[in-house]
């Protein structure tokens, strides 16, 4: 047991800088944490979590998904576009705009799979492709409403947490099966860690880059469908600040950006400690500035504390490797 | 009183010794070598040397005077300098710009002087006789042997008083092992003091004067090398008898022909590679650097797209990436273990199931007890030295990492086996095992083919070698043709006689 | 053995042609546009485009150097605003003010790009989250000075920036100076260790180069050239606005790419960058020109930065191929 905690310390220390925040939090604004709050704050930790989940998979690779924001906006307004509040289409809707996400995220893992174009590039690029392709394929901006079903889908809950963080534990608990159970996670890793072993080791690196980048499309698409059940106007911009975000999530949980290592679970013990950190910032009043200023100051923080942990780890690999 | 003197040094870390009162002395115009296994301490001990560790008592004297060394600054204004195994070569410099690095040619407005730069890279090459590399290249493209040329051109041109080559001669191939022995021979007379460290006997026998030996931290004895039995430095350097370093040759070949490649074209370096591989057999290559051996072994294995034709047990087969390889039976070690063989950070037992996850399913999942039965068992056949199977690669020594390798590819049951270099920067005892490994896997009906830069151990280890010369095979040489000097004369194209 | 190669003026391009692609851009757009609208090419078209783009240039000046070792600067974006707002609330009318003020934004730029450096030479925090933290520290501070757009930005001080020399514009004239500095810094050791930091960075530093040196200095200009850009926009725009700099970064990364610099430090180049900036500002004027609706216009420009790099990655993996 003492082994086990002592080999995952560093995610519990991420966890418990979540709970630290929690905390502060029922300091600062007594009575914040009331049963509402925590039910939309366990829906933003859903929908920002399904991002981060791709987002981790890509990154785990060694690559980034800045294309995010567009993916999931793009698959908010198609959801309420293609159904136009009818609850029978949902059947077909959501596989549809799902296939699509997987489509988006296809087209990044080709670029930069099979064509060699650097990650933050070929995603930064493809990212204003899709708004293109959505705002232009709807001249501006696109109609329908969400069916009913996926409102009171996205609004119910469970005790204390919304529906859509139920959603996100399994999907999480499938992704954390596939990837300390299956062979897909190994190679990912591996992948990740350095290209040329896994190619010599038989592993198809190109196939294992290319379905890291279709999984992100996925999860942003599937985030993207929920949250358009949840909100009452979709508007373009609301997939931006899940760019950064699920970045810094990722970061804080302890996965390395350069990939190979780092676990999934560390992400969304940072998702958790983002949305917290955010609703600390809302319950405090301080104004958007100082708030922003804060948000900074505090991933700063809490990436140093992840970075330094890591590092104590592979110090120590060094040191015995230097002395034979 | 000598010219280098090493008086009682020791250095600990976390309170386990690496080095214990270690004391010995060289003088100008010798050639001295380091013996040691792995973990004996010869790395340590240069380094403490070169500044990179301070040792926690104990002197080192140069020239009767006392040296004070707490950094490689320190060292090189003594004239200490050191070449390392590890390069540190800076890919997107060119040649010229990573041997004068920080010492570069400017004019008076601090801008470099490239003209200059080229001149004085090539009147270094002239001084030591090197004419095959390009001052303007980039240095990353170049092989690993160019690269280490440049690593110990750089250390040259410093006009060091003490050179000391650690394991500098792993990387290189044949032809330029001499080339630094017969460097290390002109420095000598030239009045320098060369420390030369290598896991090399024959380089040692041949380009050395006097050896001391280093067991666990502490010196075993320091001898003369002429005339000197080398059995007995080897048991001085182990602590027991170690009979046989070659194991014994027992030819298993058989008739049936397991590989057959037919016109194998790859860009330059691959002109019509045509030869036949038996089953049971051990079949060697040799050459020069870059004739083709390296491209050869990557062409099978698929991770190069080579034209021409490649028989399997009589059956063409297409080969276009080693996950098709794996699938035919074909494995590879490959040249470096750190950037091709192995993912360092991770367990001995990550790495070697990564290649066989395919046939340890259970449905969609892994089978962990038969992961584990594997890595067990192969960790145990290899005699791999490490507390668990969770133990980091990168913790290992240069010998178990390399045993991590031959676990890897054995767990995958190949029939054909492709090695480049197996034992480069492996202990003397790892070494033995590994001559042995091989011999045994040709007795069970495995085919070989096995590329070394070291003419004695394809001399030792083969039944038959290859000698490629401009990406063919120039010469084939098998019984009593088979020595180290036959192999020398075939590789710059001589004609043997009849 | 071998005889050395000597290299002739068609080999020399062969091996270089990917660094032609930005011209080629330029000499695309500026032939389509020569053809549309035959007499607006001239000087006074010149000096028009090289101050529209000269922000975009300093910034992506800055940007190439940090690519070079290796890294990346997202607070480039906040160091704008920064600077943007300070101007434009504070600088008032006076010559005093607007060279206190001037300083002051650069001063607080070189800062930011220290303190970037800093932490990214002394630990091993990735850049991207260090420089997205101080990014975050950055649009507060701005929030903080000017919470909406507006401020007051004197004619004076605009007419400064962009005063011309008879046809030729200050903007013009600075960029020919950049270039020309580039040249000579390239070839000194500064030079040559930003491109072995880049390069093999453990190497550098054996090597006896100053890392943390050339971190600092590289991440300070960064700062330093984006402090500019936000004074020149300030004048160029003459408001103030807390989301200024937000374009700046991902432009400046795609400008830097476009022009040949690899993301993965090393290699590139300034005067590529200049290209690569034109280039960008380019297509967008160009799809005004073909009046292209704006809902089209982002999907263009990401196919576009997409073949630019593809070209070139596809160039790289032809000659891995050779080599081997």
């Amino acid at each position: 047991m003492k082994d086990a905690i002592r080999k995952n310390s560093t995610i519990l220390v991420t966890y418990l800088m979540a709970v630290a925040l929690l905390i502060l939090c029922a300091i600062v604004r007594p009575g914040y944490l009331n049963v509402d709050n925590i039910r939309t704050l366990s829906s933003q930790v859903a929908v920002l979590g399904l991002v981060t989940l791709g987002q981790a998979l890509v990154i785990l690779t060694g690559g980034m998904d800045l294309s995010v924001p567009w993916m999931f906006t793009m698959a908010g307004f198609l959801m309420a576009n293609l159904s136009n509040g009818d609850n029978g289409k949902i059947a077909y809707v959501i596989p549809i705009v799902l296939v699509i996400g997987i489509a988006m995220g296809l087209f990044n893992g080709v670029g930069v799979a099979y064509v060699g174009i650097a990650p933050v590039v070929m995603t930064m690029a493809s990212n204003i492709i899709f708004q293109g392709l959505l705002v232009g394929s709807f001249n501006g901006m696109p109609g329908g409403s969400s069916p009913s079903v996926m409102k009171s889908l996205a609004t119910g809950s469970v005790g204390a947490f919304n529906n859509l963080f139920l959603i996100w534990l399994a999907v999480s608990a499938v992704a954390l099966v596939a990837l300390y159970r299956m062979p897909f996670g190994r190679r990912l890793y591996a992948v990740g860690s350095n290209e040329k072993v896994a190619q010599f080791s038989g592993v198809n690196v190109k196939v294992v880059k290319a379905a890291a980048y279709a999984l992100s499309g996925l999860t942003a698409a599937l985030a993207g469908i929920l949250y358009s059940g949840s909100l009452g106007q979709l508007y373009l911009g609301m997939g931006d600040e899940y760019q950064m975000q699920s970045i810094a999530a990722v970061a804080i949980g302890g996965i390395s950006l350069v990939g190979g290592s780092g676990s999934y679970v560390g992400a969304m013990a940072g998702t958790l400690i983002i949305i917290i950190l955010n609703g600390v910032l809302a319950a405090v009043n301080i104004s958007e500035g100082a708030q922003r200023i804060v948000y900074g100051v505090v991933l700063f923080i809490a990436v140093l504390i992840s970075t330094r942990r890591n590092n104590m780890r592979l110090v120590q690999v060094k040191k015995t490797t230097e002395n034979s | 009183m000598a010219d280098l003197e090493f008086d009682h040094i020791s250095k600990s870390f976390d309170g386990v010794y690496a080095l214990k009162d270690v004391s010995f002395s060289c003088n100008k115009g010798e050639v001295h070598a380091l013996l040691g296994e792995n973990g004996a301490g010869k790395s340590t001990l240069l380094k403490v040397l070169s500044g990179a560790h301070q040792a926690d008592s104990g002197e080192i004297r140069l020239f009767g005077e006392t040296v004070t060394i707490h950094n490689p600054r320190d060292a090189m204004a003594y004239g200490i300098g050191t070449v390392y195994q590890e390069l540190s070569i800076v890919p997107d410099l060119t040649v010229g710009e990573n041997i004068f690095v920080g010492r570069l040619p400017k004019n008076r407005l601090g801008k470099i002087n490239h003209k200059k730069l080229t001149q004085m890279t090539l009147d270094l090459f002239h001084q030591y006789d090197v004419d095959d590399i390009d001052p303007n290249a980039k240095a990353g493209p170049l092989s690993l042997s160019k690269r280490q040329m440049i690593e110990i051109l750089r250390v040259l041109s410093k006009n060091p008083k003490v050179v000391v080559l650690d394991e500098a001669t792993s990387a290189l191939t044949q032809n330029r092992v001499q080339w630094l022995l017969s460097l290390a021979r002109k420095l000598a007379n030239e009045g320098k003091i060369i420390i030369f460290i290598s896991h090399r006997m024959a380089e040692i026998k041949d380009g050395c004067d006097n050896v001391t030996i280093l067991r666990n931290g502490s010196t075993v004895g320091s001898l003369s090398l002429q005339n000197v039995d080398m059995d007995e430095v080897i048991s001085m350097m182990l602590g027991r008898k170690m009979s046989g370093y070659y194991p014994e040759k027992v030819s298993t070949v058989q008739d049936d022909v397991a590989l057959e490649v037919s016109d194998l074209r790859w860009g330059h370096s691959l002109n019509g590679v045509n030869f036949q591989l038996h089953k049971g057999e051990v079949l060697g290559i040799g050459g020069l650097a870059g004739q083709g051996e390296a491209e050869l072994l990557l062409a099978l294995y698929g991770i190069l797209d080579a034209r021409g034709t490649v028989r399997l047990n009589g059956k063409p087969v297409k080969i276009n990436s080693p996950k098709d390889s794996l699938r035919n039976g074909i494995s590879l070690v490959p040249e470096d273990r750190g950037t091709q063989g192995l993912l360092l950070s991770f367990p001995i037992g990550f790495n070697i199931s990564l290649p066989c996850l395919d046939r340890l399913r259970h449905g969609l999942f892994i089978d962990r007890a038969g992961e584990k039965q594997i890595i067990d068992r192969y960790m145990g056949e290899l005699k791999i030295k490490a507390d668990s199977p969770a133990v980091l690669v990168a913790n290992l020594s240069g010998g178990n990492q390399q045993k991590v390798v031959l676990a890897k590819i054995l767990a995958m049951e190949p029939s054909l086996l492709l090695m480049h270099d197996i034992t480069r920067g492996v202990d003397i005892g790892t070494k033995k095992e590994m001559f042995a490994l091989v011999r045994e896997l040709a007795a069970k009906g495995n085919s070989i083919l096995y590329y070394s830069t070291d003419g004695e151990e394809l001399v030792n280890v083969c039944d038959r070698v290859m000698v490629m010369y401009d990406g063919k095979v120039d010469a084939v040489l098998e019984k009593d043709d088979l020595t180290r000097r036959n192999i020398v004369s075939a590789s710059i194209g001589e004609i043997l006689s009849a | 053995m071998k005889p050395l190669k000597g290299k002739s003026l068609g080999q020399l391009i062969s091996n270089n042609w990917i660094l032609l692609i930005p011209y080629l851009f330029l000499i695309v757009i500026t032939g389509v546009i020569a053809c549309l609208n035959p007499g607006t090419l001239g000087l006074g078209w010149i000096a028009n485009k090289s101050d529209a783009a000269f922000s975009l240039i300093l910034v992506s000046i800055g940007q190439t150097l940090v690519l070079l070792i290796g890294g990346f600067d997202l607070s480039v974006g906040g160091v704008i605003c920064v600077t943007n707002c300070l101007s434009a609330v504070y600088m008032g009318n006076s010559a005093g003010g607007m060279l206190l003020w001037s300083i002051v934004s650069i001063l607080f730029g070189i800062a930011v790009g220290v303190f970037n450096g800093f932490i990214i030479g002394k630990t091993s925090m990735q850049p991207f989250i260090v420089t997205l933290a101080t990014q975050s520290v950055c649009y507060g501070i701005a929030l903080l000075i000017l919470k909406v757009d507006g401020g007051n930005v004197s004619e004076n001080f605009t007419n400064l920036f962009l005063v011309r020399f008879g046809q030729i514009p200050l903007t013009l004239i600075f960029i020919v100076i950049l270039i020309l500095l580039w040249l000579y810094i390239k070839r000194t050791d500064f030079g040559i260790s930003i491109y072995a930091v880049g390069s093999n960075e453990k190497a550098a530093r054996l090597n006896g180069i100053y890392v943390l040196r050339t971190k600092i200095l590289v991440y300070g200009l960064s700062g330093l050239f984006a402090a500019l850009a936000g004074l020149f926009r300030t004048a160029q725009v003459a408001s103030g606005s807390p989301t200024a700099g937000a374009d700046f970064v991902m432009t400046s990364i795609s400008a830097a790419v476009i022009g040949g610099t690899s993301l993965l430090g090393g290699s590139g180049g300034l005067v590529g960058t200049i290209a690569g900036a034109f280039a960008i500002k380019g297509i967008a004027d160009l799809l005004v020109f073909l009046n292209v609706s704006s809902y089209w216009s982002s999907l263009v420009q990401g196919v576009l930065l997409i073949l630019a790099v593809a070209v070139s990655s596809i160039a790289v993996l032809h000659k891995e191929g050779d080599a081997a």
